[in-house]
């Protein structure tokens, strides 16, 4: 109601007389109803302070891994089967002109785990054929095009890179030097209608500060000199974060840090860190012949998952922030964009549309909220897709190609899951599923969950299900997705413990013939 | 009806009772609020009916604003809505108020109408069966 409606104020000119109170005392009921909301949000707020956290990760694992498709939920009219079973953090599939699946093996895993990248063929007798293995892990992700294997080389230690890979294992190196030394890597990569090779560059932070979470990942002491590099030329705020300084002998040593610069290295407003490209968070394109790469978008995160819809157009999952390190930020979902070419898509300052500024929203509980690290932003960042769960580590996916599978044109997302607490708390596990994404509405729905009261992997909840989808791909028939499981991996206050020999292949695809939703 | 004479219990003042019959309601509050989150929508069974206009604005605003923490209702960042017993309007209150860890959602963001809708569509998602277990 506005203004303008009658006033009952008691106009100067009024009796002496004190006025009589112009609302009643409210009824007892109301003042109970009144209190028992009060008290129920109270007590509901009062749960994330109350609760500890439960993360999927958090739980206890002994080998070896059981694999039971019977314990997989999916929609009716579908049926789930197991491909393969013991990869050692697999994280991509691929098929071949002739409908082989060629699968990635990472070499790390997040807890400074090692081994080997590779590429092995699953057989159709079962058997497996090494294709290549490199030695600039992690490998996390692989796309078939015009008779090679394209790679996207995370290169934890010598830098990211691009490989084509011939199915003889003849390797040609289309980039190299990205910026993959930090928190998040070189992924993809996605074949364009125009044929060049697109890939995704993470950030090296989790949101633009170098702190001591850099630390705790295992990389701040290999590379002290490492930060984040804009694609366009930016504008600091100033904004700098006093920390404990790991890297000093003395422990009782702080060191201040601002946003784009190394760890130790304070900024002031107005500062102007020059773009470069390759640069991090950001989409980037080759030639598939190899060249200069060029800007496709940034103000990106973590864009892990890269897909081209039916109709030509790019996709990508950005892992959104985490509540760690110098700046944490909380509340964000992972995202799913329709790329705009060109645009900056928000991070360091925003989560999709919406301004970090919005303290009640992002600022974690009991912390100073995030504020701007930049003093100008490119352009008013695009909204989002789809909003997908809090630190459900939403990554690859793939777009169903027609009726024979059914929910033609819309998104496959997996869910790698929570990795809880390191990444903040949760009051229950998220992800750990196959979702799918009507990219037309931005609705979200379970696609393959693990059958149980609740939501979690299979070490989590009981069973021989699913424990860490990771990357989702169609049959080149399109009858067919499958679904390549990471494997086990759990969490705790020190760090993830990844468990070789666990990573699975998945199969989804119908029943019944013809027809589909 | 016949009601039972008001008496006065020995050991116990009215104002002690009522204290006592606070904290038992709000222990029950604490343990429904609190409960481990059960999953999200089933999937071999019945779904929420979105051909509904109504629930279809619901699950576009829930989609919107609530999927991130509550996941298809179920627990993530924040507890789940899918087993809690909370009539409409104290859902409505602790949308438009936040109370706790959870931000407040003005007009602006979610309209009046669009808050019944989103309601009804939460009241839909605690009205399903629970989700599958194992065979």
């Amino acid at each position: 109601m506005g203004d303008s409606g009658p006033t009952r104020r008691p106009t100067p000119m009024a009796s002496p007389v004190q006025p009589t109170p112009l609302r009643a005392a409210p009824p007892r009921a109301a003042l109970a109803l009144v209190t028992l909301a009060l008290l129920v949000g109270a007590v509901v707020g009062g749960c994330y302070g109350l609760r500890q956290t439960m993360g999927g990760g958090q739980t206890t694992f002994t080998p070896p891994r059981q694999v039971d498709a019977a314990d997989v939920a999916v929609p009716p009219g579908y049926r789930v089967e197991v491909v393969a079973t013991g990869l050692t953090f697999p994280t991509g599939i691929a098929f071949d002109d002739r409908g082989r699946a060629y699968v990635t093996e990472a070499g790390y895993s997040y807890g400074e785990e090692w081994d080997v990248p590779r590429v092995v063929r699953l057989e159709p007798d079962g058997g497996r054929t090494v294709i290549v293995e490199g030695d600039n892990p992690p490998w996390n992700g692989v796309a078939y095009h015009g008779g090679a294997l394209y790679i996207a080389e995370g290169g934890v230690l010598e830098g990211g890179r691009i490989l084509r890979v011939g199915l003889d294992g003849q390797v040609r190196e289309l980039v190299r030097d990205l910026p993959s030394l930090g928190d998040h890597h070189t992924n993809g990569p996605a074949i364009g209608t125009d044929g060049w090779i697109y890939f995704g560059q993470g950030s090296v932070t989790n949101s633009g500060v170098v702190g001591e979470d850099s630390h705790a990942f295992g990389w701040l002491e290999r590379f002290p000199q490492v930060h984040d590099i804009p694609c366009q030329d930016v504008t600091l705020a100033g904004r700098n974060y006093t920390t404990p300084d790991p890297l000093a002998d003395d422990t009782g040593a702080r060191a201040v840090t601002g946003a784009f610069v190394p760890f130790g290295s304070s900024t002031e407003p107005g500062q102007v860190v020059p773009g470069q490209v390759p640069c991090s968070g950001a989409i980037l394109r080759v030639p598939p012949e190899g060249g200069a790469t060029e800007l496709v978008a940034w103000g990106l995160r973590n864009p892990f998952g890269l897909a081209f819809a039916p109709d030509g157009r790019l996709y990508v999952t950005d892992n959104s922030y985490d509540e760690r390190g110098s700046r944490p930020v909380w509340g964000t979902g992972d995202l799913l964009y329709a790329i705009e070419p060109g645009a900056w898509h928000g991070w360091p300052d925003y989560h999709g549309e919406r301004p970090l500024t919005d303290a009640d929203h992002f600022a974690a509980p009991g912390r100073e909220p995030p504020g701007f690290v930049l003093a100008e932003h490119p352009n008013q960042p695009p909204a989002a897709i789809a909003r997908l769960g809090v630190h459900s580590a939403s990554t690859g996916f793939d777009f169903s190609p027609g009726p024979d599978f059914g929910h033609e044109g819309q998104a496959f997302v997996t869910q790698f899951g929570d990795m809880a607490p390191g990444v903040g708390k949760v009051l229950g596990p998220v992800g750990f599923k196959v979702v799918r994404v009507d990219v037309e509405t931005g609705a979200v729905h379970d696609f393959a969950v693990n059958r149980a009261e609740l939501n979690g992997p299979a070490s989590w909840v009981g069973g021989a299900g699913l424990e860490r989808p990771v990357a989702a791909r169609f049959s080149p028939d399109g009858t067919a997705l499958y679904v390549v499981d990471f494997g086990v991996m759990t969490v705790d206050l020190e760090r993830p413990w990844p468990v070789r020999d666990t990573g699975v292949v998945w199969r989804i695809s119908r029943t019944g013939a013809g027809g589909g939703p | 009806m016949v009601r039972a004479p008001n008496v006065v219990r020995p050991g116990l003042t009215s104002r002690a009772r009522t204290a006592v019959r606070t904290g038992v309601a709000l222990g029950l509050t604490l343990l429904v609020a609190c409960a481990p989150p059960r999953r999200a929508e089933p999937l071999t069974r019945a779904t929420v009916d979105t051909t509904d206009p109504v629930l279809a604005t619901g699950e576009t605003v829930f989609n919107r604003w609530c999927h991130e923490c509550h996941p298809g209702g179920e627990g993530g960042l924040g507890t789940s809505l899918n087993d809690k017993p909370w009539p409409g309007w104290m859902i409505r209150f602790q949308v438009r108020n936040g109370i706790g860890a959870m931000p407040r959602f003005d007009s602006q963001q979610i309209s009046p109408e669009e808050l019944d809708a989103l309601v009804r569509y939460v009241l839909a998602l605690r009205w399903l069966e629970p989700a599958e277990t194992r065979p």
